[in-house]
């Protein structure tokens, strides 16, 4: 019982817990130091989900688990869907760290941001793997605490306003969430994710109080993925530096939301029970509601990171519709949306930190001309916004095509015309930026000139945008091939989700 | 080699654009509209030329690709190609001499030029991809490719009418693809592989969702088509694009919305009345409706954007003979594929004959007003590829009985002969108000004077399905073809002889676009409703604010409770001996 697949879940967590705890030994001073120990602990986790992934591919089943208290385990498992999200979180763990090497060179408290950094995908490491409410519940407790200094990190009146925001609306939703399982606790005893039996039964007896327990249990967790009307922490929390956003709205916190709900109704209720409840058309109108509100409300806005914070609002819950869709193509849309959409929106959120880095550009109707000035990144803003916007050949266009298809082959029609609505709104609120980007001249001096090196901006800050722009491409490009993440939210689909 | 040429055709331009970006930030290529770029389309003429026209010779499979693509070449897609990649070809030399020639100017002016060479690369590909592509993730790509990469030629000048017209365009090319999505996207779910071939066997009178599909791909290609009601884009786009744009937009990238047509309506497979009724009189409105608007515009080419939705017309009321009676629709195909090579080509090279008469001012410019006369003879079926691709098209139709729509369709030609009457007119005005003597850049005349012949011989090279009746005329056809033509002449003569006092209509006259302003009108009071809305919702987020504000009243309530627990506290050995002693005493009874 004590083998290398018994501790390998719990080994891929501690690479970033042990980093980060070093990290919070090392002095200020050492940012070489410190940067390695990030860059190592970044690369040694990847290769380690890897060798996870090729062993989940070929069926290995790896479980890390302890009992804590009295009937509850702490369990650690890597299944096809944890692996997934861990995937998603590592790899963009190595790019945001180094994003955030280039953006925080020479700004104070940096050892305090790499340490919670780590903690803070350690946390979503955690999330992803946890084989229980329980454990699940721990880690994403440990994810809003982790988050806060980050938000907060600049430390001005208006980040410390946006951190108390944050907590208050996380902390909110973490007790909905733990009454949530408690009272499942309370009825059912300790629930593993995929054991679905014992809730069947329950159901039998007592339907009323399951559907109160997931209302508790999906608003808990709609607060972190932002869904309307839980979604007003998201936009306040834009204040942080801009490798936190990204780490934010691609793959930390709202993701976690996201995935969650993921978890609650395919591995707690289980799909099919959540259909026969009832529970999935509320769920899908509560997402596509959030589509539409958060598209709208990002057309509003003049602050670049602001819209792109209402897109989040309005795509991660694409994440929750396509689960909404009682069927396995659209149960593949949402999940393969929630790597899609953090590819994208990772590359948008470094796109708009390198304009304000390198420029000084924070609002919309700065950025005329920039196309010609910052074309690398330009190119990976326009890659991000088309794959928004859901066209091809980017990755947005295959989510929104499971979604779609997913929709009508389950005979649910209504989705199709919101789909269509939220592409639209979203080439509304995008392809004006690309206009002002590629197509305007530029207007008097950029706002706070610097020059990072002979490209666009400092290589730090160039590269991981390029990568991950060329991956949110190559993702819908290579779709059917079988190193696209559409192949592996197959596989999940295939062996375990399938209704 | 047909796999590769297959490959190449969409690609070939994508890798040239990389390789000049390349060059020219290694700082090794300085020219602008170089023999490299000029290459762009060689691949795809190549593989229409040398395509069989069967499928199983000419496909290209790639499981990996997007869902999985098939690329292949059929017998309509390869006359698409043919008339496609040529005047991309000829379009791009073109370029060359209509842009080129200013490029000695300042460095934002090569940096625009360059960006048109660009954009031009990826509107090619975009084009020929969807040409080529079976798949339908394949096709819609080429599509979106083409379309927004196109809204960058548009707005080449920077003009302000020019960025008008590009949002204009932009608009509806946007809305067009949330049709074409919601089409691509219905239809899909419903067929076994997401193959273009395999959306025409579900749209089946049976199939409850099958007419709201028809009717989004209808409206969906049909804003590049040009239907009516969607055409408002047409011409201003037209208008102020550069010349050799202009010329791909009508001539190749309309004909995009009728293969979507083409392609995806149950043509040949199912009978659809309404619907054929529908698209027979939408055409029809198309045809007379562009016409009568063409003829009032002082701009030679919006006349002929005008005169492309009209002639697009014409083209949308066959699809609808063929959807009103699948039987039909083989008897049409030929005079379709005829059509759309011949319209094609000619208004390819109608477009670029205006960049011609605007400076032409040489000893020689008579010889050179006899070629210009041969498109627009062309195009009201007094010549060549004209004359056929009338006398195919009405034969077909009046052997089915048709007459009535015959008879319209010769009206439609008495409107094409009072455009190209204006055309012309409008030409020799430009032509009169040049000053100094000039000649056309010699690409330009290279490229017009080797079009033209090829689109005025279009049935004699084209590949054609083997049994097309292609046939001359017979006296009643002449005489069919002739009276219109003669009408309209009459007309144009007493509308010069009324106007040429004054020319105070104009101001009366439709602007290009005619329904835009109404639109725009719709647009800016739904703007203002929105923002009403959005007041409104502010409002109310306001009021949510406030209650929250209103929760921190329970703040001391709180405190105060956490103090009680701290007095509790301090007495907690006496609450528990209390409690001790309680529970002794329950447990006792």
């Amino acid at each position: 019982m004590t083998g290398w697949h018994y501790w390998l879940p719990l080994l891929v967590l501690l690479t970033s817990l042990v980093a980060s705890a070093l990290i919070f030994w090392v002095d200020e001073e050492h940012s070489k130091l410190r940067s390695s120990i990030n860059l190592g602990a970044a690369v040694l986790k990847i290769s380690l989900v890897v060798v996870i992934l090729v062993g989940v591919a070929a069926g290995q089943v790896y479980e890390t688990r302890f009992a804590l208290l009295n009937n509850i385990d702490f369990v650690l498992r890597a299944d096809a869907l944890g692996v997934m999200f861990a995937g998603l979180s590592s790899v963009l763990w190595l790019f945001t760290t180094i994003y955030a090497i280039g953006y925080l060179e020479d700004s104070p408290n940096r050892r305090r941001f790499f340490g919670f950094f780590g903690l803070c995908v350690a946390s979503t490491l955690g999330i992803a793997f946890a084989g229980n409410l329980f454990t699940f519940l721990v880690f994403y407790e440990l994810l809003t605490l982790s988050t806060y200094p980050l938000v907060a990190h600049r430390g001005t009146a208006k980040a410390l306003r946006a951190g108390r925001i944050y907590l208050t609306y996380t902390l909110g939703g973490g007790i909905v969430l733990l009454i949530g399982v408690l009272w499942l606790y309370g009825l059912a005893g300790d629930v593993e994710f995929g054991d679905q039996e014992k809730l069947s039964d329950l159901a039998v007896t007592h339907p009323t109080t399951l559907k109160w327990v997931f209302l508790l249990l999906i608003a808990g967790l709609a607060v972190k993925a932002a869904m309307v009307p839980l979604h007003g922490w998201l936009p306040q929390a834009m204040v942080a530096p801009a490798p936190v956003s990204a780490l934010l709205h691609a793959v930390a916190v709202v993701k976690a939301g996201a995935f969650g709900i993921v978890r609650v109704v395919y591995d707690v209720y289980g799909i099919t029970l959540t259909w026969e409840l009832g529970l999935l058309l509320p769920l899908g109108v509560a997402a596509a509601v959030t589509i539409l509100y958060g598209s709208v409300r990002a057309l509003m806005q003049t602050d670049i990171k602001r819209r792109l914070a209402f897109s989040t609002i309005s795509q991660v819950s694409y994440i929750a519709l396509g689960i909404s869709l009682f069927g396995p193509i659209g149960t593949m849309g949402g999940l393969v949306h929630l790597l899609h959409q953090g590819l994208m929106k990772v590359t948008l959120f470094f796109c708009a930190g390198n304009y304000a880095e390198t420029l000084g550009i924070h609002r919309i109707c700065e950025l005329n001309g920039v196309g010609r000035r910052m074309p690398g990144t330009s190119l990976a803003f326009t890659v991000g916004a088309l794959g928004m916007i859901g066209l091809p050949p980017v990755a947005g266009f295959i989510s929104k095509w499971y979604l779609g298809t997913g929709a009508v082959a389950a005979g649910i029609y209504w989705v199709l015309p919101v789909l269509v609505v939220s592409t639209l709104l979203n080439a509304a609120y995008f392809l004006p930026l690309l206009h002002r980007i590629w197509f305007r001249p530029q207007t008097g001096d950029w706002p706070q000139e610097r020059t990072l090196g002979r490209w666009d901006t400092s290589l730090w800050l160039l590269i991981p945008t390029l990568v991950t722009a060329a991956f949110s491409l190559l993702a819908g490009l290579l779709a059917a091939s079988d190193f696209s993440p559409l192949a592996w939210v197959e596989l999940i689909v295939s062996t375990e989700y399938l209704p | 080699m047909m796999p590769v040429l297959l490959f190449l055709t969409p690609t070939w331009p994508l890798l040239l654009l990389a390789l000049l970006v390349a060059l020219r930030s290694a700082g090794a290529s300085r020219t602008v509209f170089g023999w490299l770029w000029l290459t762009a389309p060689l691949p795809g003429l190549l593989l229409a030329a040398l395509a069989t026209g069967d499928p199983a010779d000419t496909s290209l499979e790639m499981p990996w690709l997007l869902l999985g693509s098939l690329w292949w070449v059929d017998e309509v897609r390869q006359v698409f190609l043919l008339t496609t990649s040529l005047l991309w070809l000829f379009a791009g030399i073109y370029a060359r001499g209509y842009l080129g020639a200013r490029a000695d100017s300042d460095r934002l002016q090569l940096a625009r030029l360059r960006s048109f060479e660009y954009l031009w690369l990826l509107t090619l590909a975009g084009n020929l991809l969807l040409l080529i592509a079976e798949d339908i993730p394949s096709f819609y790509t080429g599509f979106v490719v083409m379309s927004f990469s196109a809204y960058g030629l548009v707005i080449h000048f920077r003009s302000p009418e020019a960025l008008r017209a590009g949002r204009s365009y932009l608009y509806l090319a946007v809305l067009g693809e949330g049709f074409m999505l919601a089409g691509f996207l219905g239809t899909a779910a419903q067929v076994p592989e997401p193959m273009m071939s395999q959306i025409p066997l579900i749209l089946e009178p049976d199939n409850v969702s099958a007419l709201p599909l028809m009717i989004c791909l209808l409206l969906g290609f049909g804003v590049k088509a040009g239907l009516p009601l969607l055409h408002v884009w047409l011409p201003v786009a037209h208008s102020v694009a550069p010349t050799p744009a202009s010329a791909v937009l009508s001539g190749a990238m309309i004909k995009a919305g009728l293969l979507g047509w083409w392609l995806t309506l149950p043509l040949g497979s199912s009978n659809w009345p309404q619907v054929g009724q529908v698209l027979i009189v939408a055409g029809l409105v198309a045809v007379l409706g562009a016409a009568l608007l063409g003829s009032l515009q002082s701009r030679a080419k919006a006349v002929l954007a005008y005169s492309s939705i009209s002639q697009m017309g014409m083209m949308t009321s066959l699809l609808g003979v063929g959807l009103n009676d699948l039987t039909l629709w083989p008897l049409l195909v030929p005079a379709l594929l005829l059509f759309v090579a011949h319209h094609g080509l000619n208004k390819g090279s109608l477009f670029l004959a205006v960049g011609i008469a605007e400076k032409l001012k040489t000893r020689w410019a008579p010889l050179l007003w006899i070629a210009l006369l041969l498109s627009p003879l062309a195009l009201v079926g007094w010549l060549g590829s004209g004359t056929l691709t009338k006398t195919l098209m009405k034969s077909s139709l009046y052997s089915e009985g048709w007459s009535q729509l015959v008879f319209w369709l010769t009206l439609g030609l008495l409107g094409t002969t009072l455009l190209m009457v204006r055309y012309l007119w409008l030409l020799q005005q430009m032509q009169q108000q040049l000053a100094e003597k000039q000649t056309p850049s010699p690409w330009m005349l290279a490229s017009w004077l080797l079009l033209l012949p090829l689109a005025l011989l279009v049935p004699w090279w084209l590949p054609l399905p083997e049994s097309t009746p292609l046939a001359w005329p017979d006296q009643k056809g002449w005489i069919g073809l002739a009276w219109p033509v003669m009408v309209a002449f009459v007309l144009a003569v007493m509308a010069w002889a009324l106007t040429r006092k004054s020319s105070r209509w104009q101001n009366y006259a439709p602007p290009a676009g005619d329904l835009l302003i109404v639109y725009q009108q719709a647009g800016r009071s739904l703007v203002a409703a929105f923002e009403r809305g959005v007041g409104w919702l502010q409002k109310f987020s306001q009021a949510g604010q406030k209650l929250f504000i209103g929760l921190r009243k329970l703040e001391p309530w709180l405190l105060r409770i956490s103090q009680q627990e701290i007095a509790w506290r301090r007495e907690a050995a006496l609450l528990f001996s209390f409690l001790l002693v309680l529970l002794s005493g329950l447990l006792l009874l």
